[in-house]
Parts: structure tokens; sequence; C-alpha cells
């Protein structure tokens, strides 16, 4: 380096690098991927094992509760199920004619359905689509019904009125359910497996 | 070895306030000997004749730029994984807008008037006031502006998605942005460092 005819800087040696590693990066992002597909399968699959593709009951009702409008909710049940029994603001879209539909790329998309399955589903659909923020209820409905309109409180948690249990009351009443209580030894062995997905 | 650490849960979060403190020391460390305790070399900014504050925090960006491009190519880093703050176009436009005005009436941005602070400045012990009383105000009054807060929302918006070019081509364009930048700033500090002499001194 010694015998180079012209003198570099510091900042022109730093400079010079940085160069040479931004080059090198545009080269290398032309010769990885021989996947034509604007789908990146790595990222949803990174989206998933890391749980950022799916909300929880009682996100979605502090996003309600707040009148937020930053998100669509999609029910994906059927009419008549709709009709009977739906989360305040969703609104009636079944998964034929989700995939055909155009939402507002500024909103996040929550999508739930009986189960958990179909608003997964759904979530695969409207990601391939190239939507960015697409959520779905865990497990759909039920988790809304057994979670959040009618939780399971011990008979502990129930006479101490702490804050948390006011919490759990305060939700359940806002969407007209309302709290029950339950044994405290079979509180965790609740199971989400019921009819329907 | 994989990072984010935090998110492959190799510390816990209590240990994440402890990291949040040191590196917030360093980055306070390092603002202050850059000079931008001192509001004089941060206005200097807005009059050309000193652009450090450019060249810093550019500098920062392509290093941490180029860090993480190569850090997640050879499979260090996980990129899908990093926080990004959701886009809410029409909110950010406008808080972008309050903090510039305060920057340029203060002088300081939120990390240097702690740093100047810390110096003995009075002129940044207004702005840390100022700010605090910001963020008061801010908390008192957000149910009245909290649909605004959340309108217009893209989503985890990266440049590459928005403009639709491959990751890689991106670092190079802003790394040649970046040096074509700072070879601008230097004309542009010798061309105004004769008509703010004085003010540079």
């Amino acid at each position: 380096m010694k015998n180079l005819p012209v003198k570099f800087s510091t900042n022109q040696k730093f400079a010079a690098a940085a160069l040479v590693f931004g080059l090198l990066a545009a080269l290398v992002s032309f010769t990885k991927s021989n996947n034509n597909s604007d789908l990146d399968l790595q990222q949803l699959a990174s989206l998933v094992e890391n749980e950022k593709d799916h909300i929880d009951a009682t996100e979605l009702a502090d996003w309600i509760m707040q009148k937020r409008s930053d998100y669509i909710l999609i029910d994906t049940r059927s009419k008549s199920d709709y009709n009977e029994y739906h989360i305040p603001t969703a609104q009636n879209i079944l998964l034929q004619k989700l995939i055909n539909e155009n939402f507002s790329a500024y909103k996040k998309i929550v999508i739930y359905s009986e189960g958990g399955t179909h608003g997964a589903q759904g979530w695969f659909f409207l990601k391939s689509k190239g939507y960015k923020e697409v959520y779905f209820l865990r497990y759909g409905l039920n988790e809304w019904i057994d979670d959040l309109l009618f939780p399971k409180v011990s008979k502990e948690m129930y006479e101490s009125n702490s804050e948390e249990y006011q919490n759990i009351a305060r939700k359940a009443a806002f969407f007209g359910g309302e709290v029950e209580l339950s044994d405290s030894t079979n509180i965790k062995t609740k199971t989400y497996r019921r009819e329907g997905c | 070895m994989n990072a984010p650490f935090y998110k492959y849960d190799i510390f816990s979060f209590d240990q994440s306030l402890i990291i949040a403190f040191i590196i917030g020391i360093a980055f306070g460390f390092f603002l202050e000997r850059a000079g931008f305790g001192s509001s004089k070399k941060l206005a200097a900014q807005f009059y050309f004749y000193d652009m450090t504050v450019f060249k810093v925090m550019f500098t920062a960006i392509i290093t941490a730029m180029l860090g993480l491009f190569w850090l997640s190519y050879f499979g260090f880093v996980n990129i899908y994984l990093i926080e990004l703050i959701p886009t809410y176009v029409l909110p950010q436009l406008i808080g972008g807008l309050i903090f510039g005005v305060g920057f340029v009436m203060g002088g300081f941005c939120p990390g240097t008037c702690a740093v100047a602070v810390t110096t003995g400045k009075i002129d940044g012990l207004f702005t840390l006031f100022g700010m605090m009383f910001g963020i008061f105000i801010f908390g008192e009054g957000f149910p009245l502006i909290e649909n605004f807060y959340y309108s217009t929302n893209a989503g985890e918006l990266t440049l590459t998605e928005y403009l639709n070019i491959p990751y890689g081509v991106l670092v190079f364009i802003i790394v040649i942005i970046a040096l074509l930048g700072f070879y601008g700033a230097e004309i542009l500090e010798k061309k105004f460092s004769k008509k703010y002499e004085k003010l540079a001194r």
C-alpha cells in the first residue's frame, strides 16, 4: 500500500470500502435467488414460526374498544352464521370471494372463522396476494366466545376483584358477555376442538 | 449464532433493559464526541458551513445497512424479525414537521438535548423541558387525536417492498447516494464557511 502513487485519506478508504460492499450487495442479490415467484416463502415461514401471523381475541377486543380505524375485520363463515352472531365491526366475506376482493393497502386485515383453520388459510391467500399486514384470529370465533365473551375465572380471582379480573369482566361486559365461575382445577384444560373450522 | 438476540430469547426482558441502557450510554457518548452536545454545531447544519451532522448520521446509516445486509446474507441475522415501526403516512408527516420545527427552534434533537444537559448547556436544559412538556401534552391529549394517530396505515413498509427493487440493489443505491452526499457536503462546507466565518468560530 505504501507504494501507491496517490495517498488516500482514511475517509476515502472507508468510502471505497462502503462502495465495494455496496456493489457486492447489488451483485449477490441477482445471483442468489432463482425463484421467480414474488412469494417470499422464507419470510412467510419466519412470520408463522415467530407467531407474527395472528392476533388473539383480547388484542382484537382492544382495537374494537378503542374504535381504531386502521383495520378491516373479515368473517369468512356463511351468511347465516354471520347473521346469527359476528364480532362487532366484522364484514362477511367468504374465502372464495376473499381472493378476488381488493382491500386498502393502508389497513391491517384480520380474518377469522369458526376455528383457526380457515382464518389461517385466508391469511395465506391474502399474503400471497401481497398484502402486508394480515392476521388471523388464532382460534377463531371459539376463542372470542371462550376467552372474551364468557371467560372462566377461578373463585379466588373473582373474590380478589383484582385489576386483572376487572379488566376481564369489563371487556366481557362491553361485548355483551359475562364472566363465568369455574373450578380452578379445570381452568387450564379447556380445548378449542369444536366443530367447524 | 442467531440475531436478533432478544427475539431468539438469548436474553430476557429485564436483561434487555440493561443492554438498552448500555447502548444508550454509548449512543450519548458518541453524540457528544461528534460535537453534538453543542447547538451551534447542530445549527451549523442548516447554514451548510459544517455538515458534520449529516456526515455522522449518514455514516451510521450506511454502516448499519451494510452490516445488516451482510450479516443476514450469511445467516447471522433474521432480517424479518427486526422490529419495524409501522408507517402511518399522514400522522408521521405531521410528526416529522413538528420535529423539524422543534429542531430548528431548539437547536437540538431529543438525543442531543440530553447530551447537552449532561455537559451543562442551559439551552439543552430548556429543550429537554420543552420535550417533556410536549410528551405530557401528547399523552394527555391522546384520546383526541387517537383516530388520526392510527390513520393511513401502510404497515411495516420498507423501501425494497415499496419500490419493488432487490434488497442488495437498494443497498448499493443508498451507498452511492451517501457517497455523493458526502462529496456534496464537503463542497457546501467550503462554499459557506467563508460566508459564515464568524459563526463558525
